[in-house]
């Protein structure tokens, strides 16, 4: 299985980067790890003039985590470096869940975080845990540099917000308000290797020294062209002590706004009452690492 | 458009003719003759063309050769020192971890990356750190049990000897 011609440009720096970028617009493709972009390219179809490595380049692989700023990630670091990072498991767990998820381990170690988003795939993993995360992402061009959520970047099934000349600079999850907790979960038929049928990323923060919440965000994937953030859902939660009666309303109000696919893996409607399973599970696991224990 | 790349692979320093889109697993297997790394996929499916690269565990055929200069490589051919084999080929060997032989190398470089991120992985994570890499004939139970041995020091000559030096 041969890739198609192309012309190899290693870019030293991003200034060097952003002017390939101008200079060949549609005809280039970046390549970060390599894990979509090369498959992708080995079947018909995805045929780029030039590929512009970005893998070498320093300045877009830092992850650094603030107390005041919250956790930036370069787009072009390894899924693997980013789970290693101890700040990722103890306050931004559904990202770290959501990689844990991704691939096989040869995967995580050559794919990047800003791959997986940009690669828009609508079973992509991370995206869903980046919404409920409230993670931004910063895009840098010619024109300067823009600021928006993942929610808004991510646009259709392998459609970006990305315009000719730009690429993805970092992502930035803000600091989790205090007493609070996240977690993703996804079912897939097979454990590994293998895409997810419906995934839910949940966050939720409680009130100081009672179980109410506060806050809650919760993202939909992969039911739906992008992640979906069910803010109208969320909000349900607000205000309230966790019940079975008031988790169902909630993972209802989920699948009213979901809108999955009936495929061969799945019908729609499997997938729905999945994913009211799934946002359940979700909650707990965020609401147990806070409260310690269940509702 | 051609061109010399310099490639370090199992210690030795190669001058290679590449063209952008040869991958490393092409230009290991037919430049450099070295066809121990086998591909079965060619998509990063299947695990059967794993080599490291700086230590971890990478899929060849989904690897750029000119993105690839100035990365220490190691195929399998790499390990055998010295008319010995390394821990873990005699692990798989030992512990009947090869049937038909198609997957043993991506295996076996797999399982020394996992090894080098976590030398003392628990069975559980030997299975998930083991996942990349698909096995048709050994139902992967004999190749969990040789990467345990390893992990577990069974294979360590030098361990063994210096224990008993002490
Ligand atoms: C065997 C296998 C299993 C997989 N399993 C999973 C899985 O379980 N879950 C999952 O979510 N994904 C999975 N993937 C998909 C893939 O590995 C991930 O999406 C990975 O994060 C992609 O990262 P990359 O660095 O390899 O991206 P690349 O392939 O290098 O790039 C992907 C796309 O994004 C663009 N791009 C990359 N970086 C930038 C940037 N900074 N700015 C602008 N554009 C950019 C590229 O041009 C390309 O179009 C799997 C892939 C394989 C081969
Ligand atoms: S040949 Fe590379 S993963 Fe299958
Ligand atoms: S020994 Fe035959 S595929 Fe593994």
């Amino acid at each position: 299985m041969y890739l198609p011609s192309f012309q190899y440009l290693a870019p030293k720096d991003t200034g060097e980067l952003a002017s390939l970028l101008s200079d060949h617009g549609d005809k280039a493709r970046i390549l970060s790890g390599g894990t979509d972009l090369l498959v992708q390219m080995k079947s018909p179809g995805l045929r780029p003039d030039f590929v512009i490595d970005i893998s070498g380049l320093d300045e877009l692989s830092g992850i650094n985590f603030d107390a005041k700023t919250g956790l930036v990630i370069g787009s072009a670091a390894k899924l693997d470096d980013i789970m290693e990072m101890p700040v990722v498991k103890e306050k931004y767990f559904a990202l770290w869940q959501s990689i844990e998820t991704i691939g096989a381990r040869q995967i995580r170690t050559m794919g990047s975080l800003g791959g997986n988003i940009c690669n828009a795939s609508p079973a992509a993993d991370t995206p869903p845990a980046l919404v409920a995360l409230s993670a931004e992402v910063s895009i840098a061009g010619a024109k300067g540099d823009r600021v928006m959520p993942v929610e808004e970047f991510i646009r259709g099934n392998r459609q970006t917000a990305l315009k000719k000349g730009e690429y993805l600079k970092s992502i930035t999850l803000p600091v989790p308000e205090k007493n609070s907790g996240s977690a993703y979960h996804h079912f897939r038929v097979r454990g590994g290797m293998e895409i997810a049928m419906v995934a839910v990323a949940v966050q939720v923060v409680l009130e100081k020294n009672n179980k109410t919440i506060k806050d809650a965000s919760i993202a939909l994937g992969v039911v739906g062209p992008t992640p979906i953030r069910a803010d109208d859902a969320a909000k349900i939660l607000v205000g309230q002590k966790p019940s079975e009666d008031l988790l169902q309303t909630v993972s209802q109000a989920c699948a009213d706004i979901s809108k999955p696919i009936d495929d061969f893996r799945a019908s729609a409607e499997y997938r729905k009452e999945i994913l009211q399973v799934l946002v359940e599970e979700a909650f707990d696991e965020a609401y147990i690492q806070v409260a310690g224990d269940s509702k | 458009m051609k061109q010399v790349v310099q490639l370090n692979i199992n210690d030795s320093p190669y001058e290679v003719m590449v063209a952008p889109n040869e991958t490393l697993a092409d230009v290991v297997r037919r430049k450099l003759g070295m066809t121990g790394t086998k591909l079965g996929c060619e998509q990063g499916d299947c695990g059967a063309c794993t080599i490291l690269i700086d230590g971890r565990s990478h899929l060849s055929c989904i690897t750029l050769a000119v993105a690839s200069e100035g990365k220490e490589i190691v195929t399998i051919e790499g390990l055998e020192k010295d008319g010995k084999l390394d821990p873990i080929q005699q692990a798989i060997l030992e512990k009947q971890g090869v049937q038909c032989g198609i997957c043993t190398p991506g295996v076996i470089m797999s399982a020394k990356g996992l090894l080098n991120e976590n030398p003392e992985p628990s069975h559980a994570e030997i299975v998930v750190g083991m996942s990349g890499n698909l096995c048709r004939c050994t139902g992967y139970e004999k190749i969990f049990d040789a990467v345990e041995a390893v992990a577990a020091g069974e294979y360590d000559d030098e361990k063994t000897s210096q224990a008993g030096a002490e």
